[in-house]
């Protein structure tokens, strides 16, 4: 398996240990995970204290060639806070230096910000795919690019920028794989039985440059709310689906990799 | 820029200390982050060199509430002297500004801002209007911060002269009348300007002797500073200062404060 998401490094917890190299590692071969994508920390304030930065994911890549994949991070403000900003000679440096994609984007701001049609443009050009945190607005305790009820911007980004393949993660962007979803339930994890298909599945069908990350709870919990449902949503997005697990925690709980398994094995 | 970039041009410049500021922890002035690890392992290798600050941009934990007291507790212990330069674009007294500033007033850490003029497109730093009311409400809120301004919207205000069209810049010539940094300096204990880059070396010297005047009448509130920031930069503000100091324009003793022992006075040694 190759998991789009995990991250090295320290979280913003106090006294909590980093996620090392070696656990990492140690994680992935508990899970049977040969390949792991890292992500950077830090970078935009509102997610972290400190960083892990990109040149640190490049290192840790150099060491494990075989089973790190990394990805480098930027805010769309960097640079000169406008959207104007060059950005292009920055992507190229680190597309050369072997990162794959650009994420996790979790900078506070509205997803079609123009900050961020002009970044995410250029990560499009440097043929870097973006993987986003979505949140249900701007607000305090919170981090991730911010989008609506139904996903307009998303989609408004998705129809500007078709050279730009976005992968989306978090609570605002799996809670609309139901058509039943509101704004208390929006920015969490809504439980139980999905009454029809919601909008990330339209997005995923309709637009060719949309990905679903299946990592963390949100992602999980997408899948595995109501069985059947998540089954046929794999079976139906099966061409549009990231296996991940946003492993950012020593011995972090990953159910999705047993719950995949199972599903494989039962063939459901 | 390199640590020996920095060291060669300190020694050709008689500089014997310098703070060395983090890097890039705010998204909107830099790409490349330069942390506050980062220079904590400058000065590890450089302990009679260099003066570590730590950095943390206002929004991390994006809350009004957010706890950063045990981060910079573990900073202290390390050996930071102060925290900055402060350049997320924020009004300067937002909720999540003044967070920071008091915790980092409790842990003793002077404040190093960057102050622009807006909160806007193609800006860093934090924001405040005409007049500076927002850095003197945050003074008298924060009385336990020790603050250290720098940028063109801090020095502008050194005249009265100054008005929207020229306050983001270098405005040239003549001071009408001291504006409000000068008030402000005076009037509150918990403020001092760092003399740094464009901004701090315009404001002493584009009018000669009101400058000189000034750092009389401010000489327990203001701080050397170059903002070398590139290889090679050129600091004007070291032979000005020599100058004056050698041609009688300033004292000595007015010197020696600017030139170190306010800094001392600081902790920032």
């Amino acid at each position: 398996m190759i998991d789009i998401h995990t991250h090295l490094g320290r979280s913003a917890q106090r006294g909590e240990a980093p996620v090392d190299e070696n656990e990492l590692l140690r994680r992935m071969d508990e899970l049977g995970i040969e390949k792991a994508v890292i992500l950077a920390r830090g970078i935009s304030p509102e997610c972290s204290f400190f960083h892990f930065t990109n040149e640190d994911v490049i290192a840790a890549y150099r060491r494990h060639p075989d089973r790190f994949i990394p990805f480098c991070k930027l805010d769309p403000r960097n640079g000169t806070n406008s959207p104007d900003t060059d950005f292009s000679w920055v992507p190229e440096e680190y597309r050369a230096g072997g990162c794959r994609g650009v994420g996790e984007v979790s900078a506070q701001l509205y997803l079609d910000d123009p900050r961020c049609v002009n970044f995410f443009r250029q990560c499009g050009d440097a043929a870097l795919p973006v993987l986003f945190h979505l949140v249900p607005r701007i607000g305090y305790g919170l981090y991730g690019l911010a989008d609506d009820r139904g996903l307009p911007r998303l989609e408004k980004v998705l129809q500007l920028l078709p050279g730009t393949t976005f992968v989306g993660h978090a609570m605002a962007f799996w809670s609309e794989i139901s058509a039943q979803v509101d704004e208390d339930t929006r920015g969490s994890y809504p439980a139980g039985p999905v009454p029809a298909a919601g909008r990330v599945p339209e997005l995923l069908t309709q637009y060719p440059n949309l990905y679903g990350d299946l990592s963390a709870g949100s992602g999980f919990n997408a899948i595995s709310r109501d069985p059947e449902f998540g089954y046929r949503f794999l079976e139906d997005c099966q061409d549009k689906l990231l296996f991940g697990t946003d492993i950012c925690h020593v011995n972090q709980d990953v159910p999705i990799v047993p719950w995949l398994n199972e599903a494989r094995s039962d063939g459901t | 820029m390199t640590e020996d970039e920095l060291l060669q041009r300190m020694d050709e410049l008689g500089i014997d200390k310098a703070v060395i500021l983090p890097l890039g922890m705010t998204p909107e002035c830099f790409m490349l982050p330069f942390d506050t690890e980062d220079v904590l392992a400058v000065r590890h290798r450089h302990p009679d060199r260099i003066i570590p600050f730590c950095n943390l941009d206002p929004r991390s934990g994006h809350s009004p509430e957010a706890d950063f007291t045990w981060v910079f507790e573990e900073w202290r212990d390390a050996g930071c002297k102060g925290l900055g330069e402060l350049t997320a674009n924020l009004p300067f007294d937002d909720p999540m500004c003044l967070n920071l500033y008091c915790q980092c007033g409790r842990v003793g850490f002077p404040v190093l801002f960057h102050l622009a003029v807006q909160v806007a497109y193609g800006l860093y730093g934090v924001a405040d209007e005409m007049g500076l009311p927002r850095l003197e409400k945050t003074l008298r809120e924060c009385p336990e911060t020790i603050f250290i301004g720098h940028a063109m919207a801090f020095w502008a205000e050194i005249a009265s002269n100054v008005d929207e069209g020229t306050r983001g810049g270098y405005p040239p010539g003549p001071v009408a009348g001291p504006g409000r940094t000068p008030h402000l300096l005076k009037q509150y204990p918990n403020i001092y300007g760092d003399l740094s880059a464009g901004s701090g070396f315009n404001a002493i010297s584009r009018d000669p002797e009101f400058g000189y005047r000034f750092l009389e009448e401010c000489q327990d509130k203001l701080l050397f500073g170059t903002d070398i920031c590139h290889v090679n930069q050129e600091v004007e503000i070291v032979p000005w200062l020599n100058d004056a100091v050698v041609g009688g324009k300033i004292s000595k003793a007015c010197y020696e404060k600017i030139a170190h022992l306010n800094a001392e006075k600081l902790g920032i040694k």
